[in-house]
């Protein structure tokens, strides 16, 4: 009986390795945005490969290198194209993100264009910026050296829910958060949602408890009083309890959490 | 293995599929639809849902009630947001009151609505809330709470 359950144990395990391998295989190639338009780029299938930057951009949810990649490809393969306007507007968003972008390995049309910008920018990068004159009064959420069209939304948050989106407009924004709402932060985001800056301190989602300290007391142990006596896990009426424990307990927490659950969503302003 | 522990091992498969036939989720998920029957006044800067319990009797909190966190029914919910709020998340079955309020910067209620909705099987998504315009009100955020940018905190209270 235990060498059955041993086996049952080792089959299970093997699974669950096995599960967590793929799952970790998928998980890497789900980390690299760029993997499909680098093989494409790299192979000269531009058409494919604009499509897969622009696919990653699209997607939201990237860092602001990433999205600085994404718009100085998108630059270098508009550049290419001879599509001139597109050319230069994703050229500025990608040094306004990062002023030290590899443009070297561009067209010369681009390595132009990038000089040209970088003179009149002065390796100045987009920032988000919290003006705060008083620690009690209103405070002024600013962004800084942003290229038109780059920043669309706005996000402020602070500890105790306290959280304010806009649309960013082009001009600074007074806020008064509430003294428990502070430290506030601020993070902007282009117009697919990827994160491009970001200041001041982010709110934790979630608050972090701290686990109990384990009581941990020594306990005397008993002899046993036969050593040479059947082993306890050979009965096979243990298996059988233990089975019905089981069953029984995943029976309870089935039909307490069965039913219908109702899950409310985000409101929006009118 | 005995006779007995055969049929226990058949009781405990049994049992299985009941659990199998009846112990599962059903997730329903709801949106809100905020619907404003007049244009919003320009000077409404900032929003605040408030989501509570009803008994049966119950009906909505008038403006002034909602505006000062007068208690009416158990509140579950709330929140102030400006464009896009958050998530409320998961609600129990049964009579909830959804009010929304508009404030300008000083917290005054400019527009103001409220709908008693039955959560179960039989609701529909959208949650919809018809806001109307509301003269002039007094009520700010009630004595608990403090006006900031048309906000009033902290946002979950209730004033006696």
């Amino acid at each position: 009986m235990r060498a059955r359950a041993l086996r049952v144990a080792a089959l299970g395990f093997a699974l669950a390795v096995g599960a967590a391998l793929a799952l970790g295989a998928a998980r890497a190639e789900a980390q690299d945005p760029f993997r499909d338009a680098e093989r494409a780029r790299a192979e000269a299938r531009l058409e494919e490969a604009h499509a897969g930057y622009r696919a990653a951009l699209e997607s939201g949810g990237l860092g602001l290198g990433e999205v600085a990649h994404a718009h100085l490809r998108l630059a270098e393969l508009a550049f290419l194209g001879e599509e001139l306007d597109a050319a230069a507007r994703h050229l500025r968003y990608a040094l306004a993100l990062r002023p030290d972008a590899p443009v070297a390995d561009g067209p010369p049309a681009m390595q132009d264009a990038a000089a040209a910008i970088l003179t009149e920018r002065s390796q100045r990068t987009l920032r988000a910026v919290i003006e705060i004159s008083d620690p009690s009064g209103p405070i002024v959420v600013d962004v800084r050296d942003a290229p038109e069209g780059l920043v669309r939304t706005v996000e402020v948050r602070g500890p105790g829910g306290f959280a304010r989106t806009f649309a960013w407009e082009g001009s600074p924004r007074s806020l008064a958060p509430p003294l428990e709402a502070r430290p506030i932060g601020v993070r902007l985001y282009d117009a697919h949602g990827n994160t491009i800056g970001a200041a001041g301190e982010w709110p934790a989602e979630r608050a972090q408890v701290p686990a109990p300290e384990p009581d941990v007391r020594e306990v005397p142990v008993a002899p046993h009083a036969d050593e040479s006596g059947p082993e306890f896990f050979e009965n096979p009426w243990l298996w059988v309890a233990i089975g019905v424990v089981v069953v029984l307990a995943a029976v309870a927490i089935g039909f307490t959490a069965s039913g219908d659950r109702y899950v409310v969503g985000a409101p929006v302003a009118p | 293995m005995s006779r007995a522990a055969i049929r226990a091992t058949h009781a405990l498969l049994a049992l299985c599929a009941l659990h199998a036939l009846f112990g599962c989720t059903n997730e329903r998920a709801f949106a809100i639809d905020i619907v404003a029957a007049a244009p919003v006044p320009e000077e409404v800067v900032a929003w605040e849902l408030r989501i509570a319990a009803l008994e049966p009797a119950m009906a909505c909190p008038t403006a002034e009630e909602a505006a000062s966190a007068a208690p009416v029914g158990r509140l579950a919910h709330a929140q102030t947001f400006t464009d896009v709020g958050m998530s409320v998340g998961e609600i129990s079955g049964g009579r909830w009151a959804f009010a929304v309020l508009g404030r300008e910067e000083g917290c005054a209620v400019r527009v103001y609505g409220c709908s008693v909705v039955e959560i179960g099987g039989e609701t529909l998504s959208p949650i919809a809330i018809r806001v109307e315009p509301v003269a002039a009100s007094s009520a700010l955020c009630g004595a608990c709470r403090s006006c900031a940018a048309g906000g009033c905190a902290p946002v979950a209270s209730v004033c006696p």
